[in-house]
């Protein structure tokens, strides 16, 4: 009965009707990402040491479709070392206009040090303000920058707009902490 | 004042309000429409423009004013300009004659425009000019897609008109008159309309919705084949005028069905015990009844795909029409050899049509549904369908 | 209601002056549309609402829009420049009109009422559904189902003028077995149903064409 399938249908959307939304008003509440949700980049740092893991490969560089990453490598002040091998990262940026956030760049790295992290909220205004420069990337830095400048107008803390499915970021994201 | 010209400014007033009316309906229609879609699709819908996005009407009624008015250069003028304005009049003026609660019940004043003896009839004559909107928006846009929509969308309407006035016609046999004030007084009397004609009633329904170009009938506007169909070139407060006369032609649709089919401004009659009167209190009923119709409009719309334009050409031909006919035929029959059998028979035998077609409906539906591929080797002709 | 009878009557005159008048023929139509609902409305005014109705639902609601689309799909909108097709047309145009006014007047001036107005407009009530239908199947029944046969012969013909030649043995139908500018005589020279000599011609035809 090819009326009845209609009345299935129907009494369907009736349903839903009642039902709670799946969307959120996202700016006011928060969004739910999986943890392997690709955003923007994190630069690591070793636990222990404190040092960059970064050694300036510009292996990422290399393995990015998108032409995106700039990496100038500079030899390591054995008296105070920013990372644990010889060379280590003086310039590292990423244009954010031009990354596919493909992450590549997280497969190429020997060390680890550039993860994609489950940031996304990097909406601005002048195309120069989406080159990320190493500070901007460093893990413990929370928010993008337009985000970042947002808050020190305000003078209130960066707010992120969403959180992730089970609370956790993954293994890699080493000391990255998300709400 | 004379007496004439107090009937005149009163008509005048109550004409300017139905219009108000109508428009506000139309304004907040828009955004229950699409706060109820979003439900039923499991999001919140707009929200936005004022609490609960309950200015989301005044936010859009003050973009398609001040956005640009496009006239395209291969228009026609005049009659780009006039398609928009005779779509929404003929709509508006429809309205005028549907009866909204008893004689002289709202602060001394008839609830209705107008009061026409074949008001039914003047209705069908004032819908049917509606196509005119359509078509000649279409034609005068001077480009492709508008005109493929404005002939589609008025062969559509034309097509569907023809199973609309004969599925009324067992009805106005029933009652015989063709004003609303005898039809909802018969109904008082008898019990509601549909008990007696609920095949009448489901073919006016189906007839209704591609009459006011709602899902599953919305051909005219079917993005995937040809854009927006005759709205393609139309822009800003022309193009508000035509989704107007759309949305009131849906209310008006919502009127007739509750004002035929569902006794009208009259209440249920048991009601009276509790509070005395509830059944003669002017419009509310009458309300009531439109906002369910108008619910089901969207609600169908939230389920139902579209249907293919030959499908909706062989629907309207093979089946609405012969079943008004054979409608009209099972109604005239009855009332010619009924003796002094009840109604109610005649209601038994509707309501055993409609079951009929319920229990055939994949039979039937290769009328409309046939596969259009033919075997090798038969020559496909120019034509057909 | 003497004034509305008027004004309608003026707007009915003005639209069909656009009738003739307009190049554009959808203008031209619309004008018609146009005399056609004052015509409604004169209805209206002398109390015939079931006739107005009528008029409306029949002749500018389905008729013209038939109209229109057949201009539309014909794309003969396009203003009419060349000479007329048939010579002398408006002479004998001017010829037709004449007399026809010359009828109107004659009948204006011998006209008698069948009977007296009073009865008639007795006998209408009002012009609803009702006494129409009363007058149409009782009084005039014969010519109402006259013309009833007439529309079902007219809707005949229609369906015959429009069904398509059954086809040959071949599966070829007729028209589309027409040489592709083979001279008139040396078809009807063929005799019908002689599918493989045509087919012969058409490919000796081509064979020229190639050559």
């Amino acid at each position: 009965m090819g009326v009845l399938e209609i009345a299935k249908g129907m009494g369907v959307t009736l349903g839903k009707l009642f039902q709670k939304p799946v969307t959120v008003s996202y700016p006011e509440q928060r969004a739910t990402l999986q943890p392997r949700f690709r955003g923007r980049h994190i630069l690591t740092r070793h636990p222990g040491t404190n040092l960059e893991k970064c050694i300036g490969c510009s292996l990422c560089a290399a393995a990015c479709p998108a032409y995106a990453i700039y990496v100038e490598a500079a030899e390591n002040d054995p008296a105070a070392p920013v990372s644990p091998g010889e060379r280590y990262a003086k310039v590292y940026e990423i244009n954010m206009l031009r990354c596919i956030f493909c992450g590549m760049c997280e497969e190429a790295c020997p060390t680890g040090a550039v993860v994609l992290g489950n940031e996304f909220e990097m909406a601005d205004y002048r195309s120069r303000d989406f080159v990320y420069a190493k500070e901007d990337m460093l893990v413990g830095v929370t928010g993008s920058i337009p985000q970042r400048r947002e808050a020190t107008r305000l003078g209130k803390p960066v707010r992120l707009g969403f959180q992730l499915d089970g609370g956790q970021p993954r293994a890699e994201l080493e000391g990255v902490k998300y709400p | 004042m004379p007496d004439w010209l107090a009937t005149l400014l009163i008509s005048l007033l109550k004409a300017v309000l139905v219009v108000l009316g109508l428009l506000t309906t139309f304004a907040y229609m828009t955004l229950i429409e699409r706060r109820l879609l979003g439900r039923m699709q499991l999001r919140p819908g707009p929200n936005r423009v004022g609490p609960m996005g309950l200015l989301q009407p005044a936010a859009d009624a003050i973009k398609s004013i001040f956005k640009e008015d496009l006239t395209v250069t291969l228009a026609d003028k005049l009659v780009y300009t006039l398609a928009p304005i005779v779509a929404i009049g003929m709509a508006l003026t429809a309205f005028g004659g549907l009866p909204a609660g008893p004689a002289g019940s709202l602060f001394g004043e008839n609830p209705w425009v107008y009061n026409l003896d074949t008001g039914i009839l003047a209705l069908l004559a004032l819908t049917s000019m509606g196509v005119y909107g359509i078509f000649l928006g279409g034609w005068a846009s001077g480009s492709k897609y508008p005109i493929l929509g404005g002939l589609r969308s008025s062969a559509q309407m034309i097509s569907y008109e023809l199973g609309m006035g004969l599925s009324l016609l067992g009805l106005l046999m029933i009652v015989g008159t063709t004003s609303f004030h005898g039809i909802v007084g018969w109904q008082a009397q008898n019990g509601p309309m549909i008990l007696f004609q609920s095949l009448g009633f489901v073919l006016f329904l189906i007839s209704s919705f591609a009459e006011t170009n709602r899902t599953p009938f919305d051909l005219p506007e079917a993005e995937q084949e040809i854009v927006a169909g005759y709205l393609t070139e139309y822009s800003a407060i022309k193009w508000a005028l035509f989704q107007m006369a759309e949305y009131v032609n849906m209310i008006t649709a919502s009127a007739v069905m509750s004002t035929l089919f569902f006794g009208g401004w009259k209440g249920p009659q048991f009601l009276n015990a509790l509070i005395p009167g509830i059944s003669d209190w002017p419009l509310i009923w009458l309300i009531v009844k439109i906002a369910f119709f108008l619910f089901l409009f969207i609600w169908v719309r939230a389920t139902l795909p579209r249907l293919r334009y030959d499908q909706l050409m062989r629907f309207g031909w093979k089946l609405v029409l012969p079943l008004a006919l054979a409608n009209t035929m099972l109604t005239a029959a009855f009332l010619a050899f009924r003796g002094s059998g009840g109604l109610w028979f005649l209601g038994v035998l509707s309501l055993a049509g409609v079951l009929a077609l319920l229990v055939l409906s994949d039979r039937v539906r290769t009328l409309w549904n046939q596969p259009s591929i033919r075997p090798e080797g038969d020559i496909v002709r120019a034509g057909g369908d | 209601m003497m004034l509305a009878f008027i004004l309608l009557g003026a707007l009915a005159i003005v639209g069909g002056v656009i009738t003739i008048a307009a190049k554009n023929a959808v203008h031209a139509s619309l004008g018609l549309v146009g005399t056609l609902l004052c015509v409604a409305g004169l209805f209206a005014t002398l109390n015939a609402s079931f006739l107005a109705a009528t008029q409306v639902i029949v002749y500018a609601g389905a008729v013209m829009v038939l109209f229109l689309f057949v201009i539309m799909l014909l794309n003969a909108n396009q203003p009419v420049t060349e000479r007329d097709p048939v010579p002398y047309v408006r002479e004998l145009a001017g010829i037709g009109g004449t007399l026809l006014a010359g009828a109107f007047v004659v009948l204006a001036f011998t006209f008698k009422d069948p009977r007296p107005l009073a009865e008639g407009a007795e006998a209408l009530r009002g012009g609803s559904a009702l006494v129409m239908g009363e007058t149409l199947l009782t009084r005039f029944l014969l010519p109402f189902e006259a013309v009833s046969i007439l529309l079902l012969v007219a809707i005949v013909g229609a369906v015959a003028l429009v069904q398509r030649p059954a086809a040959q043995p071949d599966g070829v139908p007729d028209e589309l077995e027409e040489p592709v500018g083979a001279p008139q005589e040396e078809r009807r020279q063929v005799p019908r149903g002689a599918a493989p000599a045509l087919m012969q011609t058409r490919g000796a035809q081509d064979g020229e064409v190639r050559a």
